[in-house]
Formats: C-alpha cells, structure tokens, sequence
C-alpha cells in the first residue's frame, strides 16, 4: 500500500501576540513551530498500516517553506521512506483549497491508495484540509478517524471516527480514499537517536506548485483577539495564597 | 450571482437555533435570502416565519440525513438551482466533512469558523476567523463572484426573530440520489463519558501544561484528600495519562459543576464546549493570553504545580 501523510509544521504563540510590520501576519521571533499534532498520529497510522500489511510505502509531504524540512525529517526518523515538499511561495496559510491543490500534485504523481491528513491544524484550525483534498482528487472522505482497519481481499478499509454526540460512526470506503486522523488513534513511536542522524541527512525532494489555479483569498489584516475579561478576578498572591483561596471554594461549595 | 443562500437544518424541534443564527448572518449582507432545507418530505417542515427570509425552498433528500456524499450533493443542487454569490452552513461536523471537498470540486471560495461576515461595496466579501489557539482574529478577503462557501461558527450570531407571517414552501429539484462511497456499517453509542464526572459539583481539569505522569500522580492525590473530581483535556487522555472517560468538552463529557478548576488548560474551543455551564471556572494558566481566561471568573498566573505543591501540603 502506498500512502501519503500530508504533515504540517504550525505556528503555535507561547505568549503574547505580535503582529508583524504590515499586520497580516504574526512576527516569526515571537513564534514556536513544530509539528501539528494530530499530523504525528497520522505518520504513525500510516507506518502501523504498512508494516501490518505487507509493506509499503510512507511518503510525507508538506506545504511550506526550507523551514517545514524539520518536520519531514522528524517524520521519517519516524519510519517515513521518503518526504517531498511542495515549495510555499506565498501560498495562503488561510485558503485550504489551495494549499489541498499543491497537496493533490503531489498525492496524484505518487499514485496514492491512502491519503492521510491531521484533523486540524493547531494554527489554522480549518479542518478543511483534508476534505479539500478529497475533492481535488475526487476520492471519498472520511474524517475525524479513531480506528482504521484494512481488509486485503476487498481493498476496503472499515474506519471508526467520531460522529456528534459522542457516538462512533463505523463506515467502510473503497481505496482510494482521503481520511482525516484524530489525536489519539494510536501511540506514536518515539524517533531512536539513530533514526534522527539518518533523517538529518536524508534528501527532501523540493517541488514547485506550478500552474495551480491562484487563492481568492487575502489576508487583509490580523489582531490580537480582544479578550473579553468583564468578569474576571485575579486573584493576587503566591501561589500559596492562591491554593489557599482555591481550598476555601472547594469548602464552600461542598458544603 | 447575487443573492444569500443559507443551507437551513431541521432538528426535533423543526429549524435549528444555528439556522436561525445564520438568517441573521446571512440577512446583515443585505442581499435577498433563500433559505433553504434538504429533507425526505420538505412539505412536512414546519412552519418558517424568520424576519428577512425572501424565500424558502425545500429539496427532497432521501436516507440519513448524516451521509455526507448525500448531504455535499444536495447543497451542491440548491447551489445549482439559486446561483447564489454566498453560501452559510453551519460550522459543525457534519458540514466540515464536505463543504471544503464540495468547494474545491467546483471551484467556489471557501472560509470556515467565522465570526464575523460582511461585503464590500466592490461586491468582495470580508470574513473574520480565529486562529493560533483563540489568539489572533484573522481578516480575510474573497474576491470572487461567488459562489463563496462560508462556514460562521455557531452561537455568535443572534438568532433571527420570526415575523410572524409563515413563508410558503416552494419544492425544488428532483430527490437527489442517496449513493455514497462512505458507506454506515454501524453506529456505536460509546457510552462516552463518567456519569460521575458528569454530575460532580467540584471539578480539576488538568491540561498539557500539567502533562507529566508525575504531575497526573500528584493531582490524583489532591483529589482524593479534597474530595474532588478529576477531568482533562483531549491531549493527557490521547497519550494515555488520562481514562478516555475522564475527557472534557466537544468529544467528551459535558460537565456541570459549581467550581471547576482549569490546571494548564489553554481554553480551547473544544474544550470550553464542556465547560460552558460551570457555575465558576477558576483557571491556573502562566499565560497571561491565554483564551480560558475569558470565560473565567477567578484566575492566576502562577505556576499550576506551584499551587498544586501547596494544595497537598496543608493537610
Ligand atoms: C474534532 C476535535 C475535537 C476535540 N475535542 C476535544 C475535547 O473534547 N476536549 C478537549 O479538551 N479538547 C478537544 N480537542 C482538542 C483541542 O482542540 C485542544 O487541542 C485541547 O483542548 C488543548 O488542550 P490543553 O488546553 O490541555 O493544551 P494546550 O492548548 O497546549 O494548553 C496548555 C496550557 O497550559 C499552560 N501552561 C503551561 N505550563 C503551565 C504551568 N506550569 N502552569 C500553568 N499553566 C501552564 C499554557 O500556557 C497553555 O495555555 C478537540 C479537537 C478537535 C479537532
Ligand atoms: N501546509 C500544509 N502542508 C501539508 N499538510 C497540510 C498543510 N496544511 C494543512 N495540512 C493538512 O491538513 C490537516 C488539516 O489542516 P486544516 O484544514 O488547516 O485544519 C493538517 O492536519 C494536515 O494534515
């Protein structure tokens, strides 16, 4: 089975927000990247699929700049055969079609059986990405999977995912096909310091998204998000007086 | 392309709350409103009498109302059918699993978690979304002649009032076809959450920024001596520190108490979905941006450990 993970490296803001000279953007030095979460449970699905079934193929890809290279190299000390980066060139962090077209370039010259995507993204947070996707190659979706089962015989996969209220909806889809993963679905392995030295020089296939139709959309402005704290208190002190405070509302209302 | 679509959803008690949020939404770009609904009879909806509806379609849509492939080619046909410039679903789950996949099919724009929606008078449309964790309001720009799929977040429009006076129920278009590649084998009701949990009066939530299994220890000790409930968020119980059963929030147990503790929680949208009806959320976060605190009524920037360390103590 040959499956592709698309993996994002995300923008998460320890801290305080600051916007960058223009205000569309966020400042990159008040930034942490790393790998977006679910993503990390969606390379390790894909690896568990393939070393279950016979082998394979893992390919990671991402949408991004020479900086997302960290994140495929994380990947594939993972266990990832091989990472390909489709070059960011301004594409738009907030138009999930157009990023889900640079990713079907990619996903269509491999001839994926399985395309997996992270249910969100930590930064953007579309969960659109996936669905996008599934439309560019016109492959049925499933999103927000818990389980995923393959049956050789039928080349179908049974998935458990998530549906409202709590419940867990079981459907089965032919491959090809796009799933979007949830955290949790499985353990993902931790990279052995041998992995990580091999990862550091593997080659990262670099291509450029040519003639994709161009984003509608623009990022006109950003802004750090007004808190509404109307009714919050601080409560001042150390942390003694805090865990104090906290025992004496802990009293009052168990009483 | 002109008008405003708003792809309505009928619920037990006939069109949703969130439907009735997005004819507001859909009503304040000030282009003429089609509402309109997908259902197996649409001559037996209920009713619909919201202020600023211009007219209300109904489209025969056989089988589960849940199948997506079903669900993404009837809205693909109400789109057909009114060539609207805009187009409202509510952002939810069931939407999300198509709307992106539909838009990118046929080439329409696309944005989703929206807050904020108007046009322009060049006829672009501007739309506001959260990003970086609550942290940042991001103002985005489509310029297309639509259509323009947009998904605004429910709960933050007021709902439309009704006016009184029922719009007729025109049917449009022929039933569309119920075949899907995703086919529904079963449905599990996975008893989901602690009963417990779900009616305790005192509850510590513990976050990633309590994420190590000593600290889990360490908690699991105040609440015993205290006599409270532990909770988490998703990611302590996705890596295994936390029972599945113990999640609080969107996919997990929705919780009630009168005092909730946040220990490192950042305040996510998924998580305060479970929290939202606490009578007092006490959040601990050293991050003085942090989003929970706008829902919070008492809060600290201390260290959560910090506390906790003096929480065990003094017994
Ligand atoms: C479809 C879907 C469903 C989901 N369902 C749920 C759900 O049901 N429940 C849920 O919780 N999440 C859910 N999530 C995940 C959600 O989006 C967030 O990722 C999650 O809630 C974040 O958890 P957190 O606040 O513990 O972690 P983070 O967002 O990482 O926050 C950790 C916080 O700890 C603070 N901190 C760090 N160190 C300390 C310290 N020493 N003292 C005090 N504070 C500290 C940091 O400032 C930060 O604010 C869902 C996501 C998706 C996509
Ligand atoms: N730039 C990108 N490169 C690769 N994959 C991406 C990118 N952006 C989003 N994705 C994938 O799409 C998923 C959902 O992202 P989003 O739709 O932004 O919430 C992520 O978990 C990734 O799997």
């Amino acid at each position: 089975m040959k499956i592709v993970v698309c993996i994002k490296q995300v923008m998460v803001l320890p801290g305080a927000v600051v916007l960058d000279g223009e205000g569309t953007g966020i400042d990159p030095l008040f930034v942490t990247r790393r790998l977006n979460d679910p993503d990390r449970y969606a390379v390790e699905e894909a690896i568990r699929l393939c070393e279950e079934h016979g082998g394979g193929e893992v390919v990671v890809v991402s949408v991004g700049g020479a900086e997302a290279d960290k994140e495929l190299r994380k990947c594939l000390a993972m266990g990832a055969q091989r990472a390909v980066r489709v070059a960011d060139d301004g594409l738009q962090l907030f138009d999930p079609l157009v990023v889900a077209r640079a990713l079907a370039l990619v996903a269509r010259r491999e001839a994926a059986d399985l395309v997996l995507c992270g249910v969100q993204s930590e930064d953007a947070a579309q969960q659109a990405t996936g669905p996008a996707l599934a439309g560019a190659l016109a492959y049925p979706c499933v999103s927000m999977a818990t389980k995923v089962e393959f049956e050789p015989d039928t080349r179908q996969l049974v998935v458990h995912k998530e549906a409202s209220g709590g419940r867990t909806e079981v459907v089965q889809v032919d491959l090809p096909a796009v799933l979007t993963v949830q955290t949790g679905i499985n353990t993902p392995r931790t990279e052995s310091f041998k992995a990580v030295m091999m990862a550091k020089r593997a080659q990262i296939e670099v291509t450029e998204p040519e003639d994709l139709p161009p984003s509608t959309i623009q990022v006109q402005s950003m802004s750090a998000h007004a808190p509404s704290r109307g009714q919050l208190q601080l409560i001042e002190g150390d942390p003694a007086e805090v865990a104090a405070r906290i025992r004496e509302l802990v009293q009052e209302v168990s009483q | 392309m002109t008008g405003t679509l708003v792809i309505g959803e009928i619920d037990a008690g006939g069109l949703s709350e969130a439907s009735a949020e997005l004819v507001s939404a859909a009503v304040s770009l000030g282009r003429p409103v089609t509402l309109a609904v997908g259902s197996a009879d649409p001559q037996s909806v209920s009713a619909i009498d919201l202020r600023g509806i211009d007219r209300l379609i109904g489209l025969p849509v056989p089988g589960d109302p849940q199948a997506h492939e079903v669900r993404e080619r009837a809205v693909e046909t109400l789109i057909d059918l009114t060539q609207p410039a805009t187009v409202l679903l509510s952002a939810n789950w069931d939407n999300a699993a198509f709307a992106a996949g539909l838009a990118e099919r046929r080439r329409f724009s696309f944005a989703t978690d929206v807050i904020e929606i108007s046009s322009e008078p060049d006829g672009a449309l501007v739309v506001t979304r959260p990003a970086y964790g609550g942290k940042v309001n991001v103002k985005l720009r489509i310029d297309d002649e639509g259509p323009s799929i947009v998904l605004p977040r429910a709960g933050v429009w007021t709902p439309a009032e009704s006016s009184g006076q029922a719009v007729p129920m025109e049917v449009v278009g022929e039933a569309v076809s119920e075949d899907s590649r995703v086919r529904r084998i079963d449905l599990l009701e996975s008893g989901a959450g602690d009963a417990e949990l779900a009616r305790a009066e005192v509850i510590f939530g513990l976050g990633r920024g309590v994420g190590k299994p000593e600290h889990i220890a360490v908690f699991e000790d105040i609440a015993r001596q205290l006599g409270v409930a532990l909770g988490a968020s998703r990611p302590l119980v996705d890596v295994g520190l936390v029972d599945r059963h113990k999640q609080i929030g969107q996919s997990g147990v929705t919780v009630k108490p009168r005092l909730y503790v946040a220990f490192g929680i950042s305040g996510s949208m998924q998580h305060m979905a479970g929290i939202s009806e606490s009578r007092m959320i006490f959040a601990v976060n050293t991050d003085e941006e942090a989003p929970i605190f706008d829902a919070a009524h008492l809060g600290t920037h201390v260290d959560a450990m910090e506390v906790a360390k003096h929480l065990l103590s003094s017994d």
